[in-house]
């Protein structure tokens, strides 16, 4: 369990980098959205499937694409790694 | 007040300001000074109003959408700072239909009425100073509010390079405004005065608080950009970014306007292109500042939509 909710704590200071304080809202809304479950109970593979989503969703923000990269990159790490902690 | 209210409200003012322009007959003595015909006047008239009714236009757009992404973030601490802002934005925006449409309303009434002149003129100026003071007031505070969100506050270096240029531009504001000639009585070139107020009270109610505007404009500015240095996130960077360069905009117009109201006899010696020069900059100064917010604050709203 805690595990998890340091998942998402990461999940946050990964985008904190790039959405500044919306950052939690911005986490919140795609794991509610998208995955339909408590922001807490964020898992590796929810967030490995909710990046797909997050990929598209800062791309519309940002014509960088060199930036959307580098947080899908930084988010997807952290997928792997939580991943391979979990089980 | 809601957003229907507010659109109707920035509406009435439009079609107010716009009929003003086409009715209000044009002064005569300036018509036959620069060789124009009534009509004349009227299409140059127009090529000044409409583009200032799209700068309100864009201004109520503006605050519309501030409005609706503070309500987005309103539990959470930068949504309760930024609330202050867009009440600050709010009185900004408001007093550029409301100041236009009375001075207008007040050239119309003492040109009918010459004894009404001064109170008109005094009254116009001071509806002016207040919602910009007002505007800047709350933004400051919400900006400085914002500012100490964040821990690292070491702007004392950067209060000194803002405080440079302040202090030249309020030097020379208050030398332009007590050496213009016409500030106090009108003159035989100039029919109507600037403040029709003696030197010491122009002094404390007029030429300080306007120092203050300044103050408080460049200010607001240098905490939106210090918050924008300090806060992590590259995209939310960039929409502050815009945020504060659309509020330079606009506080440089103010002090471009008040400098134009200090330099009143200069004019009266101006050919009609020189002005209309002057007024189609600063009308473009505006208009930068208004897209500039206004791209603000569509990036700020589209992260909280994301």
């Amino acid at each position: 369990m805690e595990k998890t909710y340091s998942l998402y704590d990461q999940a946050i200071e990964i985008t904190t980098d790039y959405l500044g304080p919306a950052a939690k809202r911005f986490i919140d809304r795609q794991i509610v959205a998208h995955l339909d479950k408590k922001p807490e109970n964020l898992t590796p593979a929810d967030l490995s499937k909710l990046t797909i989503w997050m990929e598209a969703t800062v791309s519309l923000l940002t014509n960088d694409k060199d930036v959307v990269s580098e947080y899908i990159n930084k988010l997807e790490e952290l997928s792997s790694t939580s991943r391979q902690e979990y089980y | 007040m809601s957003n229907k209210k507010i659109l109707i409200l920035f509406i009435s003012l439009s079609v107010i300001y716009l009929l003003e322009a086409l009715f209000i007959s044009s002064d005569a003595s300036a018509r036959s000074k620069f060789n124009l015909s009534a009509t004349e006047v009227k299409l140059l008239s127009l090529t000044v109003t409409l583009p200032i009714i799209f700068i309100w236009m864009l201004g109520c757009y503006a605050y519309i959408k501030f409005r609706s992404y503070v309500d987005t973030i309103a539990k959470d601490k930068d949504g309760r700072v930024f609330r202050i802002i867009s009440y600050g934005l709010l009185a900004l925006f408001l007093w550029l239909p409301i100041s236009s449409v009375f001075s207008n309303m007040a050239t119309y009434l003492y040109r009918t009425n010459p004894s009404w002149t001064a109170p008109l003129v005094i009254t116009n100026n001071y509806i002016n100073l207040a919602l910009v003071l007002v505007g800047f007031a709350l933004i400051y505070k919400g900006a400085y509010k914002l500012i100490n969100l964040k821990e690292s506050r070491n702007i004392s270096g950067w209060k000194y390079i803002t405080l440079l240029p302040l202090v030249f531009i309020s030097a020379l504001f208050t030398f332009l405004t007590l050496n213009n000639p016409v500030r106090q009585f009108p003159s035989a070139d100039v029919p109507t005065a600037a403040y029709y107020l003696p030197d010491w009270l122009l002094i404390i109610t007029i030429i300080i608080p306007y120092v203050l505007v300044f103050y408080l404009g460049f200010f607001s500015i240098l905490y939106i950009y210090m918050y924008r240095k300090n806060v992590r996130g590259i995209i939310y960077k960039n929409a502050l970014d815009y945020f504060a360069k659309g509020l330079l905009c606009i506080v440089l117009s103010i002090i471009v306007i008040r400098y134009l109201a200090a330099l009143t006899t200069l004019f009266d010696n101006s050919t009609l292109k020189i002005i209309l020069l002057i007024i189609y900059l600063l009308i473009l100064l505006l208009l930068c500042g208004f897209i500039l917010l206004v791209k603000s604050v569509k990036k700020l709203k589209a992260i909280e939509k994301a």
